[in-house]
């Protein structure tokens, strides 16, 4: 399991991030005394830290430039200062990311899973499999029954979420926001037409009904 | 200062000149006895000389010191400073307003400064304190995404209107001060416009508005934050002014000759042709404003300000019943890529 280290003077968004993280697959350390903290990181060794710029004893950008000069543990800057200059600050100190606060967890999950991704060359996350199917997200594709099918940008990105959440209700509004987050600036009548797309796919695919209607509070994968 | 001004401001001094003049002439050739006319002529000559000699030289001096004066008064942006900048005159009377125009001037700096660090003091207050509530928002929306449960989406939405808030001082602050505290950096107009639109998206899925963003991939030099913000009020404006019903919103790019302009449009309820030429004054609200009774009147006027800062015009356009269009231009910039 990837271990992140979570450095925050925030007691609150500390154990919030831990939450957040740890439910998505991560370990997390979140110390709570920064007397040491550039020893705690390396004794740690953590495969990324998240890092606060405004932190009582050092301020991130000295952490930054610590961590920079034993080793490659990634950095991705968390931070409410939200200038130009605060970001290009950080990324010379050799941070690989910059996020401000107050930030979109889905994006910065995407972030996290990015760098681990480039950094430690895991294969991508690309494939989402259950019993039926595969979902193919890098070649945009459906697999069923040893066929191929092409989907959309906006079918995969659809299927992919609804099937993150598996087991629980997806309302429309969420999905519209997951569709945004990806850059996909979908309206209302637009994902309807799409679902419907979908759908049909999945049926003649021979899967039937994956995706089910829950009126009024918008769709469930099963 | 002119010969005939200066002459005229004398005009006592000639009066009495003549008049001792006239009466010593006449006296002398009363009282001496023949021949004396001439000589009392003489007399009467050296006296005028004598009396306009030293006008003559006085007026050199002071036309010199006066005339640059007001030359270089007239020529300056910043009028306090002409003393600082004209050569110190070598008469009496100018001396004086010498050292009183240097003294006065330093004490306007003095007072100028003394409130610069007082508006910079206020400044740098502001922004650490909207950094400070940036952490409880940030912390309350993680809770809220961490038990995400059926009744938390209102309280998510106005969540999301205190952060805009929050901006909207944060910018405000920055807009009013005299430094330059932006980074000017090439940048796709894609970024800007695709940070904002995500910002918003809670917002604009909730208001039901459509939205079309294409050609955008053209480059600008510009700081990217700045936009994202200007672009954010716009975006928020079109959303509390949409249509019920197939609202839409369309932003795009085009090269023109002199840069590029960006096009934000949407079809809500316009702008009244009559206020439209204030829509980007301070605390103008409007007719729809007050109807609607959630408008400050200041997202626009700080746009407008920071456009202004980072050298970039906005302007707008607006069919009442038919939509608004909000034009910003980007001037080509020479500028050589320093990142």
């Amino acid at each position: 399991m990837r271990k992140i280290m979570i450095v925050e003077d925030s007691r609150k968004i500390r154990d919030e991030l831990s939450i957040f993280l740890s439910r998505n697959g991560y370990e997390c350390e979140a110390p709570d005394d920064f007397t040491d903290i550039i020893e705690l990181i390396r004794a740690s060794n953590p495969h990324l830290v998240l890092l606060d710029i405004n932190l009582p004893v050092f301020d991130g950008y000295h952490i930054c430039r610590e961590i920079r000069k034993t080793g490659e543990i990634p950095v991705i800057v968390v931070t409410s200062r939200d200038t130009e200059l605060d970001e290009i600050m950080a990324i010379n100190l050799g941070a690989d990311d910059f996020i401000t606060k107050p930030f979109n967890t889905q994006i910065l999950l995407a972030r996290i899973e990015n760098i681990m991704r480039r950094v430690y060359r895991e294969a991508p996350q690309d494939r989402l499999s259950c019993e039926n199917f595969t979902i193919n997200l890098s070649r945009s594709e459906l697999e069923a029954g040893g066929k191929h099918f092409e989907l959309t940008k906006n079918e995969i990105r659809i299927l992919a979420c609804l099937f993150e959440k598996k087991g629980s209700i997806v309302s429309r509004e969420e999905l519209m926001r997951y569709l945004w987050d990806s850059e996909l600036f979908v309206d209302d009548n637009t994902l309807t037409v799409n679902i419907g797309r979908l759908r049909r796919k999945l049926d003649e695919a021979g899967l039937g009904q994956v995706i089910d209607t829950r009126r009024g509070q918008g769709y469930i994968m099963l | 200062m002119k010969l005939k001004d200066y002459l005229k401001a004398k005009l006592p001094y000639f009066v009495c000149q003549s008049l001792v003049a006239v009466t010593t002439v006449l006296m002398l050739a009363v009282l001496l006895p023949g021949g004396a006319k001439v000589f009392s002529a003489f007399i009467g000559v050296i006296y005028v000389f004598g009396a306009l000699a030293p006008l003559a030289v006085e007026y050199r001096k002071k036309s010199r010191f006066y005339n640059e004066l007001m030359k270089v008064f007239d020529d300056l942006d910043r009028k306090n400073l002409a003393a600082e900048i004209i050569s110190e005159p070598d008469f009496f009377e100018g001396a004086l307003l010498y050292n009183v125009l240097r003294a006065s001037n330093k004490a306007c700096l003095e007072e100028i400064n003394g409130f610069k660090t007082l508006q910079e003091e206020y400044r740098e207050y502001i922004e650490m304190w909207v950094h400070e509530i940036k952490t409880p928002i940030s912390s309350s929306k993680l809770m809220m995404q961490n038990r995400s449960g059926g009744a938390d989406a209102g309280i998510a939405e106005e969540l999301e209107s205190i952060e805009n808030y929050v901006e909207q001082v944060l910018f405000y602050a920055r807009s009013s001060t005299l430094e330059k505290d932006y980074i000017i950096r090439k940048t796709s107009l894609e970024k800007p416009v695709f940070a904002a639109l995500r910002r918003n998206s809670k917002l604009l899925i909730g208001a039901g508005v459509s939205v079309s963003a294409r050609d955008l991939d053209l480059t600008v030099y510009s700081d990217t934050k700045w936009l994202e913000f200007i672009l954010s009020q716009i975006l928020i404006n079109s959303a509390k002014y949409a249509r019920e019903t197939g609202a839409l919103i369309e932003i795009s790019a085009a090269e023109t000759e002199n840069g590029c302009l960006l096009k934000i449009s949407d079809n809500g309820i316009g702008i009244p042709e009559g206020e439209l030429p204030r829509i980007f004054d301070k605390g103008f609200t409007g007719t729809n404003g007050r109807k609607r009774g959630k408008s400050t009147g200041m997202g626009l006027y700080i746009c407008k300000k920071l456009c202004g800062k980072l050298g970039v015009s906005i302007s707008a356009a607006s069919v009442p019943d038919g939509g608004t269009t909000i034009f910003i231009a980007f001037p080509k910039n020479s500028m050589t890529d320093i990142f």
